[in-house]
């Protein structure tokens, strides 16, 4: 190795879609600039974009295995562990071929292989193998392999300030996302001129990446006659093109039949429709406003331009990186994000967008342009530095041939608590708000909870439907209310949906007395309901919604009717809350005495706890008197087989503790 | 080593007694019974210091909070007085000791991984994986089925290592080495497993484990012994008796567990515990070839796995609760039953069922 350090050999590896491949190269060209005579070699898998990008930009592209993982699927799991274990020793091969001193991953399942296979040799030759790893991650929200690459790393580039606390300590630092060196920012005029492009129009101009975005194609098109009312506005879509034969949305079709079938006529001077777009630097730089997904490499892309946009994420159940993104910019005060929805009232399971306020949003736009104009500046200053310079830097300090740089500050905004949580999580995070162990949910993180639950609840995964039935419980998505309340009484529905949207109406109950008539009769069929949970969470609901319900008495009658013969009930939860249920509502001391004594000798204790409460509520409610309920106690068979164990140390400790810190400890 | 040492008393002329496997056996028992009480109290200190302390899990709605902080790992205990005591006492030339004392060191360290790795990521789900658990207990069960059912390896003769014995039944069911072998797998596997499930209560996995060790140390000590195991129509497998000694060993230690994991429990098992118990228990039945009595002795064992499989791949696939919690000791407890009711309840079973499996002994 010679003392300039030009001998070095680096691997770049990443992949699969255009926004992990496009940083790559920019740094790979930065890298170039600064040392002509380093080598560089790219890997990559086949067929996918780097397949085309990486020979246009003049590095040797060689081929690894790899795949995204699967889900549970056993043969899927087979077929990817040996795609993995093939890719394993393809990216060893490499390795120890080419002995590179520095690995440089841009995250995706296509780093993965050369990332692990690089850490097992350093692992096993304890340190002999010298080989750094430096990866870059682009999104808010790393993901799963990318937060087990990144134990393995040297050191991460982020893109976004607020992900370094997600890293392992000391690992992250703040770069920015490279971009390819695009046309600077005032030349607007001669794009237009290029392009034909009317001097003083309003353009718009909607691209949803090189595979097109099925969301952002049909509300466009669906939104164009609206839109192009508005004498100045201009359209410029970008459909996108199927990349493969595995793709089965083909964008440009889509939007034509959709414009075909409608009955006014579109005026296709002002709305022009391109399956594929070569020079996007020109048309970025030609329109006043941007509509895009909110990929780490579009966003990154348009704000580094100073554009104004409108970011419609991708909803997804299983992660949030792009909601992150693009939130992140839009509380950066750069872009307007839209969410796209499910609508669990129509049945409808695949994303749209509301073609309304997509209309508004632009309209909106194009008459502030005052607005647009703080919007650009702000997106021209979301980034500072200059990313591809920052990560050279730091190559070259891990290669040990600079000082370390200095650190460059990402800025970082107040980050929304429920994104990047899953199911399991969020429903853990929200009981933690209602118990009042977090503080309460933020407007703007209620929208994008309730976005959030329409997702799971329209997915067809019966464990994500129960938990959004729970989840909007907890949230208390009143909206949601006559929905639950028919998945509640449906006797198709599984088991333990039901029981969730029992569960659920406790809560919901409180939203709107205006849907009384439909829970009593949901809740009727609840307590005869096959399944033991149901007809004990609908004996829960009995008991809530007496409190808030003016109960009419033909309703009464339908409701005890079921509520002691449920005291018969083989499962002692049923027989639990059908006790504290009648107690709630029962107007007739005689009767609930006279029910109430088949559980006095219960053999279940909980049942016979249950009574003492049950006599409780009767006395406050005043149905029977005081002298009464203690006769009655006094015939209830009070031993049983359940106590509680105390740990006196434990609790000496909590007292202890709470007197010091001023705080109860639990 | 003490076997050395009687052996060459007993060949210069001194008293033959210590020698004896019955001597050995209640030598053992007692001395692993005291070590243990010796060495428990500094090791859960130690424990405690190292950081091996439960964390809080959530069952459901059963209150495991006040759990929280226990010392767990505290199979590590039993591991170093069972096995200390088991070389200390058997006669380590045998192969049958050699193989249960494999056995323990095999799953012990497995299970001590896991407890590690749960420590490390303070999280009880994130220890040894599923699939990993399950090799080490499948590739132990190949290795062992391939040592008994090999007829140039096997220190069983030949027609017993391949056949079937079931109880209330002289003869013997079957010979087929192919089928014994996977039999012997499942029950490894089983085995291993089953202390596991049954560990969620304060002394729930210990005690019945200790009946099983003597209904094993009893068969073994028969089928050992010549003139017992004609008497009583048994496969006499020479050189088998040592297991009684290792028995007496493990039962020793496991009684002294349960005077700290006694409820309220100072200390738990841990993965490290329950492996160990579990692994060579079916080990030991496996070498005896007495799988069926293993099976009656430990139907609690039984119990807790079936109901586990019931919830979870019955229940749960159709979007239904069948009990109301599993393994089925929480079913009880979410049923408002004490703990210490329960962990007694179960005692009481376990120790029915070890009876009945001594009594086919004589029915046959």
């Amino acid at each position: 190795m010679s003392k300039n350090g030009s001998n070095l050999r680096f691997i770049f590896t990443g992949g699969g879609s255009g926004g992990h491949v496009s940083p790559a190269l920019a740094v790979a060209a930065q890298l170039k600039k600064e040392l002509p005579d380093a080598q560089i070699i790219y890997a990559g898998i086949k067929g996918k974009a780097e397949g085309i990008m990486v020979p246009k930009a003049g590095i040797p592209l060689k081929f690894v295995n790899s795949a995204p993982m699967p889900g549970k699927n056993p043969l899927k799991l087979i077929k990817f562990g040996f795609i993995m274990a093939t890719g394993f020793l393809k990216a060893l091969l490499i390795i120890l071929k080419f002995r590179p001193h520095l690995v440089f991953a841009t995250g995706g399942f296509v780093s993965a292989p050369i990332i692990f296979a690089t850490a097992f040799l350093r692992k096993i030759t304890l340190g002999g193998f010298k080989t750094k790893i430096l990866i870059h991650e682009s999104n808010v929200h790393p993901g799963k392999m990318n937060m087990m690459a990144a134990r393995a790393a040297d050191a991460v580039a982020v893109s976004f300030g607020e992900t370094i606390k997600n890293l392992p300590k000391g690992k992250g630092f703040f770069s920015g996302y490279p971009v390819r060196n695009m046309v600077a920012q005032g030349e607007k005029e001669k794009a237009r001129k290029e392009l034909g492009i009317p001097q003083n129009g309003f353009t718009v101009f909607a691209f949803g990446g090189s595979q097109g975005a099925r969301t952002i194609n049909r509300t466009l098109a669906n939104a164009a006659p609206e839109l192009l009312k508005y004498p100045d506005i201009y359209i410029i879509h970008g459909t996108g093109k199927p990349f493969g034969e595995s793709w089965e949305y083909h964008g440009y079709e889509d939007v034509n039949e959709i414009i075909g079938k409608m009955d006014e006529d579109v005026d296709r001077q002002r709305y022009v429709v391109k399956d594929f777009i070569d020079n996007m630097e020109l048309y970025y730089a030609a329109s006043d406003l941007i509509i895009i997904r909110a990929g780490a490499g579009s966003i990154m892309e348009v704000c580094n331009l100073g554009k104004p946009s409108i970011i419609i994420p991708i909803s997804s159940v299983y992660s949030d990186h792009q909601t992150g993104n693009a939130r992140y910019i839009e509380r950066a005060g750069a872009a307007q994000v839209l969410y796209e929805k499910t609508d669990p009232f129509k049945g409808i399971t695949t994303p749209f967008l509301d073609t309304e306020e997509f209309v508004k949003a632009i309209v909106e736009l194009r008459n502030d342009p005052s607005k647009l104009e703080q919007m650009s500046q702000k997106a021209a200053t979301i980034f500072p530095g200059k990313p591809a310079e920052i990560i050279v830097s730091h190559i070259l300090h891990l290669c040990g041939k600079r000082d370390k740089p200095q650190i460059v500050e990402g800025k970082e905004y107040q980050n929304d608590r429920i994104l990047g949580l899953d199911s399991v999580q969020l429903e853990n995070f929200l009981k933690a708000v209602k118990g009042g162990k977090k503080p309460p949910l933020e407007e703007d993180e209620v929208k994008l909870l309730k976005n959030k639950i329409d997702t799971y609840f329209t997915s067809s995964s019966t464990v994500l439907r129960t938990r959004a039935l729970r989840i909007a419980g907890l949230a208390k998505y009143c909206e949601l209310f006559p929905i639950v309340i028919n998945c509640a009484g449906s006797p198709k529905e599984k088991p333990f949906v039901r029981r969730d949207a029992f569960e659920s109406l406790q809560s919901l109950v409180f939203c709107d007395k205006s849907y009384k008539e439909e829970v009593v009769k949901t809740t009727v069929t609840g307590l005869s309901d096959p399944y033991y949970e149901t007809r004990f969470q609908a004996g829960k609901l009995v008991r809530i919604f007496a409190e808030i319900y003016e109960i009419s008495s033909s309703e009464r009658k339908e409701l005890l009717y079921r509520l002691y013969r449920n005291l018969d009930d083989r499962c002692f939860e049923v027989r639990v809350e059908s006790i504290l249920a009648v107690a709630s509502i029962e107007t007739e001391k005689n009767k609930a005495i006279q029910n109430f004594e088949k559980c006095y000798f219960d053999k279940v204790w909980k049942v016979r706890k249950a009574l003492f409460r049950g006599y409780e509520i009767l006395v406050r409610r005043g149905i029977i008197t005081s002298e009464e309920a203690l006769v009655e106690f006094d015939k209830i068979l009070i031993t049983s087989n359940g106590y509680i164990t105390e740990y006196e140390l434990k609790k000496q400790f909590n007292n202890s503790k709470s007197f010091i810190i001023g705080k109860e400890v639990k | 080593m003490f076997h050395y040492i009687f052996e060459i008393v007993r060949e210069s002329g001194g008293p033959a007694v210590f020698g004896y496997i019955t001597s050995r056996t209640l030598v053992a028992f007692v001395s692993a019974f005291f070590m243990t009480l010796l060495i428990g109290r500094p090791i859960i200190i130690q424990l405690y210091k190292k950081g091996f302390r439960s964390f809080e899990r959530s069952y459901g709605d059963i209150n495991s909070q006040s759990k929280k902080g226990t010392p767990m790992m505290g199979g590590i205990i039993m591991f170093i007085t069972g096995i200390g005591n088991a070389i200390l006492w058997c006669d380590m030339t045998n192969p049958f000791v050699i193989v249960l004392i494999i056995s323990a060191v095999w799953f012990g360290l497995f299970g001590a991984m896991d407890d590690y790795l749960k420590i490390k990521h303070k999280n009880p789900d994130r220890g040894l994986s599923r699939i990993v658990k399950f090799s080490t207990q499948i590739l132990f069960g190949i290795a062992l089925a391939i040592f008994i059912v090999h007829p140039s390896i096997s220190p069983l003769p030949s027609n017993i290592a391949d056949g079937m014995q079931v109880p209330f039944y002289k003869g013997i069911l079957f010979n087929s080495p192919f089928l014994v072998a996977l039999w012997i797998i499942f029950i490894i596997v089983y085995s291993a497993n089953s202390v596991n499930f049954a560990d969620g209560m304060d002394g729930l996995a210990v005690v019945p484990s200790i009946f099983i060790f003597i209904v094993i140390g009893i068969f073994s000590y028969i089928i050992g012994n010549f003139i017992h195991a004609q008497h009583l129509l048994y496969h006499f497998i020479p050189g088998s008796g040592e297991i009684a000694v290792f028995s007496g060993a493990i039962v020793g230690a496991a009684l002294g567990f349960l005077w700290f994991n006694s409820h309220p429990a100072e200390v738990f098992m841990g993965d490290m515990g329950s492996l160990f118990l579990g692994g060579t228990m079916g080990t030991a039945a496996v070498l005896i070839r007495q799988e069926v009595v293993f099976i009656i002795a430990g139907i609690i064992f039984v119990i807790e796995i079936t109901s586990t499989f019931i919830q979870e791949n019955i229940g749960f696939k159709n979007f239904r609760r069948i009990l109301y919690r599993a393994p089925l000791h929480h079913h009880f407890h979410h049923q408002g039953m004490a703990e210490s009711k329960i962990v007694a309840r179960f005692w009481i079973i376990s120790a029915i069922m070890a009876a009945v499996a001594v009594i086919t002994i004589k029915f046959r």
